[in-house]
């Protein structure tokens, strides 16, 4: 038994079971959500290359041999393969309130299981085949579950694909340049590389351009999904990247692009949301706000950018799942959220929240790794701060818009309501958005826990 | 020997990629996408093992015959650009553009070291496939550009890495941005008939 067979190939394994009963729509959710959890419980408490005490002895490997390449999961990569199929759990829970979805869930399994696999595969450059392949596998989702026009996906199809020729350059270039660290050429060429190849994948500006079209098309459940999950995965392979080659860490060009890229999506992402009238697009100007915000936290010097990067990571996950998931209850009702406070007031609330939290109000989730990055920013980097409060300035704006929008009364009555269980839902979202804000502790020792797989860092 | 035929082979993808670009019948461009699988192959050739070349090519035409599987369904939206200002557009682009990269290539040789032609061949396949999607919103054209970027790209990598486990995984991104295509023109023609 070995640790990528577990949470890399039976994860696979269950979205093609689960796919096969696709017409017991409740059911698959039902067991999709028990496995994730399990999945998620499994990387809490098994240990990797320890002895169980379970039938005379078992111990977890760490590594399986693939096509003669190795998939490592070790004792230190656990809590990111926690967080990943949390996320998982959070999202399915989800799909109990947003039926329309639920196809989804058997793409989750084999989405989360790849995404896994591009952690845990060594050498680094098979990782950008295994995303690509992660999501050609998401693109029937994307139809299956409502999607009507095409450009925006296929603008997504063609970032992803050109994302691959520089990722693989780059990681020709890294292995070069580890090979001969005096031949700055190749480091050079490998940091340009990485960074176009990142630049796709994260839609650093401008090539963010598919990401607010997704989101348009596409179930906001589907798109949030996709957004995050890539997003978060491509953030931590380029930290693996950054930990396992140093020198391309102590680059001098390094924090200040990193830092103008961060601050420009940041500036972008805020402002495109404040003059943009669809709420539906918000998801995908948040990710690119909150891209930015991870590249700045990566840019910092010093043992902390990564504490700071993953605590910034924690609240994004929740509050972008509870987000889209009102954004779905919505957009059942004929006008979105015109007039919605008066049918749907705990949907309604939970999106302001979500806006608000994300640009960073006090005693909201936001508030904590905001206030530590602003702060070391100050000492930094003082110029990104403009960028930032540009960005957040934008995204206060759209959160005020869209309530007016909400509290507006409108002649069309909808027939739609809240149920007791989406009532129940957001609360306690609201609740422990709030509980986060106020009490970030726990949030900070959990962050800590997420980088343990970056020794090399420090 | 092999260098004199590889010119002839960039000269025959070249035609082929004018090929996808302008002609009007799907039915002909699915011919040229397989002569363009052809002289990619034998670009490979020079830099990778025969076995690992022809994988490419068959991966290549195993893509070209499914298109041709749904090609009847596939050519009643292909011509929806039937101006000639529209076809004298792409063919000045597309030469304007090999004028320049050819003229670029000792710089972008100094970047990649690979043979000349392959490297030709490869930037060639690459611009190609750029402007057949960059200039068409079609599911099926942007397939086929985004098939001859990365068949474009392999001729570079395999002089560069010649790795049976990442020709294996292209091969299969390959086969995916294939199958994509199929599947979304196959589920946009069932919304289209739902509708009708």
């Amino acid at each position: 038994m070995s640790a990528p067979l577990i949470w890399i190939v039976l994860p696979v394994l269950s979205g093609v079971i689960l796919w096969f009963f696709r017409a017991f729509q409740r059911r698959m959710v039902a067991a999709g959500f028990f496995l994730c959890a399990l999945f998620a419980l499994l990387a809490l408490i098994l240990p990797i290359e320890n002895v169980l005490q379970i039938g005379g002895g078992v111990s977890i490997d760490s590594t399986m041999s693939f096509l003669g390449r190795t998939l490592i999961l070790s004792e230190s990569e656990k809590p990111i393969l926690f967080m990943l199929y949390s996320f998982g759990v959070i999202w399915l829970f989800g799909l109990f309130i947003a039926p329309q979805a639920s196809q989804m869930t058997p793409y989750t399994f084999v989405i989360l299981g790849l995404m896994a696999a591009s952690l845990a595969v060594h050498p680094f450059l098979y990782a950008a085949l295994i995303i690509e392949a992660a999501m050609l596998i998401s693109i029937p989702m994307f139809v299956t579950t409502g999607t009507k026009f095409t450009r925006g996906l296929m603008r997504f199809l063609i970032f992803l694909t050109m994302a691959i020729p520089c990722m693989l350059l780059a990681g020709w270039a890294a292995n070069i340049a580890e090979a001969n660290p005096a031949n700055s050429i190749f480091i050079n060429r490998a940091a340009i590389f990485l960074a176009l190849g990142f630049s796709f994948l994260l839609g650093v500006f401008p090539l963010f351009t598919w990401m607010p079209m997704v989101s348009e098309e596409s179930n906001p459940c589907v798109s949030g999904f996709i957004l995050t999950v890539l997003s978060v995965v491509v953030l931590f392979l380029g930290v693996q990247f950054l930990n396992t080659f140093g020198w391309l860490r102590t680059l001098f060009l390094l924090p200040p692009v990193f830092r103008l890229a961060g601050g420009l999506m940041v500036a972008t992402g805020g402002l495109l949301a404040g003059f943009d009238r669809k709420i539906v697009r918000l998801p995908a100007y948040i990710t690119i706000l909150q891209n930015g915000l991870a590249i700045i936290a990566i840019s910092l010097k010093g043992a902390e950018p990564l504490m700071l990067f993953s605590t910034l990571l924690i609240p994004r996950l929740i509050m972008t799942s509870v987000l889209c998931l009102a954004l779905v209850i919505l957009s059942q009702r004929s006008q979105v959220e015109n007039g919605s406070f008066f049918t749907h007031p705990f949907t309604s609330g939970i999106i302001l929240i979500s806006i608000f939290s994300f640009a960073g109000l006090p005693l909201l989730a936001g508030f904590p790794p905001l206030l530590i990055l602003l702060e070391r920013l100050g000492q930094q980097s003082v110029s990104t701060i403009i960028w930032i409060i540009l960005g957040f300035l934008g995204l206060i704006a759209a959160g005020i818009r869209h309530f007016i929008s909400m509290i507006r009364k409108t002649e069309i009555q909808e027939n739609c309501k809240e149920t007791g269980i989406v009532k129940v839902q957001f609360a306690v979202s609201g609740l422990i958005c709030f509980l986060v804000g106020i009490f970030p502790g726990k949030i900070i020792t959990v962050a800590e826990t997420l980088i343990k797989a970056f020794q090399n860092w420090q | 020997m092999l260098i004199q035929l590889s010119v002839i082979f960039i000269f025959l993808e070249m035609a082929s990629i004018m090929a996808v670009l302008i002609l009007p019948k799907f039915r002909w461009v699915i011919f040229a996408l397989g002569i363009q699988y052809l002289a990619a192959f034998f670009l490979t050739f020079q830099t990778l093992s025969l076995g690992l070349a022809l994988i490419k090519l068959l991966v290549g035409w195993m893509i070209t015959a499914l298109f041709a599987s749904i090609s009847t369904t596939v050519e009643r939206r292909w011509n929806t650009e039937k101006a000639l200002s529209g076809m004298i557009l792409r063919i000045t682009v597309m030469v304007g553009l090999w004028i320049i990269l050819y003229l670029a290539t000792p710089t972008i040789k100094t970047w990649l070291p690979a043979p000349i032609n392959s490297l030709i061949g490869g930037v060639f396949l690459i611009s190609g496939g750029i402007i057949e999607f960059g200039l068409s919103n079609q599911v099926m054209r942007v397939c086929i550009g985004l098939l001859t970027l990365m068949s474009g790209f392999e001729v570079i990598y395999a002089v560069l890495e010649p790795s049976v486990m990442v020709s294996g995984l292209l091969a299969l991104v390959n086969i995916g941005i294939g199958l994509v295509g199929i599947f979304l023109i196959m589920r946009l023609e069932a919304d289209i008939e739902v509708v009708e």
